[in-house]
């Protein structure tokens, strides 16, 4: 019953392991289960669906490894729903991504592609803003939502990704600006 | 100990941003304050140490969802103390289960001696409620047929002196209570 401290110690730091990959399980499995869903229901395809499976797993294996990578893929992937869900917004309006086609509805697309990858864009910059080695977080953190957004986004193509990217730059800027402005 | 405040919840942070290096220190910060807190909640040592390992062993599997706005150490003994109790209501589980052991001895005869075990039964309950939580342990842990009842860090020699002398006491109290044994 009674153990060496040794051996406490070993169980407690195993037990920390198991407590961080239960942690991270447990914060990216419903957004994981968006990152494969939403290119399938898109209609985007399933290599898509595929990206988003291996992203889930980079998001959740920086998660449990922790630190500025851990804070920074969190940040990434929740922001990254705003454009990752960009497609089911479009469907609210009565407008069926999967019959995407040129000219008529691309424009309603890409502009909520844009406003998608703003909000993220601007979420991220609030949050970087707060970060120490701001540069770093914000550049793995954009990685994450860019790449969570680019698998909702792509259903309106390249312009879509492109919508997205503008998006994050311009959201993100103005809280960057202000947090590197303040600290100087 | 506010300076340890200080340096426990700087450390629990640290673990729950991840920072492997900062698992050593927690743990040997941690591991004296909930040893001694759970020896002196509970009457027996090896229970004592046994809600203390499974205290720190819990504290480390939910460091990831520390929220560093909290009092580290506070949220340390909140596990301990529930560690306490459930070991508490585990030992509670196992007196009540002996006792409805001599019951049942009589479940078999007639309803005389089903009567005369149960008013037995609830003697020697109020008689072990009068002992020292301890002797009352070590008196229920030589009653159960359940070898895992009997303390594991205590040497069979000084399992049988200190049962020695709880029974001892249970005699004196028995008299007391009933005039003869």
């Amino acid at each position: 019953m009674a153990r060496s401290d040794d051996s406490v110690r070993r169980r407690a730091a195993r037990a920390y392991e198991r407590g961080r990959v239960t942690a991270a399980a447990g914060l990216f499995a419903p957004i994981a289960l968006l990152l494969v869903c939403v290119p399938l229901v898109t209609g985007s395809g399933p290599l898509w669906s595929a990206a988003g499976g291996v992203l889930a797993l980079a998001g959740a294996a920086a998660a449990w490894r922790g630190g500025l990578a851990g804070r920074a893929a969190r940040a990434g992937l929740l922001a990254g729903l705003a454009p990752l869900v960009a497609p089911i917004a479009v469907g609210a309006f009565g407008h069926r991504c999967s019959d995407c086609g040129l000219p008529a509805s691309l424009p309603l697309c890409f502009a909520v592609c844009v406003a998608a990858g703003t909000t993220a864009g601007a979420i991220l910059g609030l949050v970087a803003g707060r970060e120490g080695r701001r540069a770093l977080f914000a550049a793995t953190a954009v990685g994450f939502a860019g790449a969570s957004g680019a698998l909702g986004c792509v259903f309106a193509g390249a312009s879509g990704l492109l919508g997205m990217g503008i998006g994050l730059a311009l959201g993100g800027a103005a809280p960057l600006l202000a947090a590197a402005r303040t600290s100087r | 100990m506010a300076a340890n405040r200080a340096e426990v919840n700087a450390l629990m942070a640290r673990l729950a941003d991840g920072d492997r290096s900062a698992v050593g220190p927690v743990f040997d910060l941690l591991w004296p304050v909930l040893r001694r807190f759970c020896g002196r909640a509970l009457a027996s040592d090896a229970d004592g140490e046994d809600a203390a390992q499974e205290a720190i062993v819990k504290l480390f599997a939910r460091a990831a969802s520390f929220d560093p706005g909290r009092d580290g150490l506070a949220w340390a003994l909140a596990i301990a103390t529930w560690e306490c109790r459930s070991i508490r209501r585990r030992a509670g589980r196992r007196r009540e289960s002996a006792l409805e052991a001599v019951a049942e001895l009589a479940a078999d005869g007639d309803t005389e001696a089903a009567l005369a075990a149960r008013e037995l039964a609830a003697a020697a309950r109020e008689a072990l409620a009068e002992l020292d939580p301890r002797d009352a342990a070590t008196v229920m842990a030589a009653l159960s047929e359940d070898p895992a009842a009997r303390p594991a860090a205590v040497a069979p020699a000084t399992f049988r002196k200190r049962l020695e002398r709880a029974l001892a006491r249970l005699r004196n109290v028995w008299r007391s209570r009933h005039g003869a044994i």
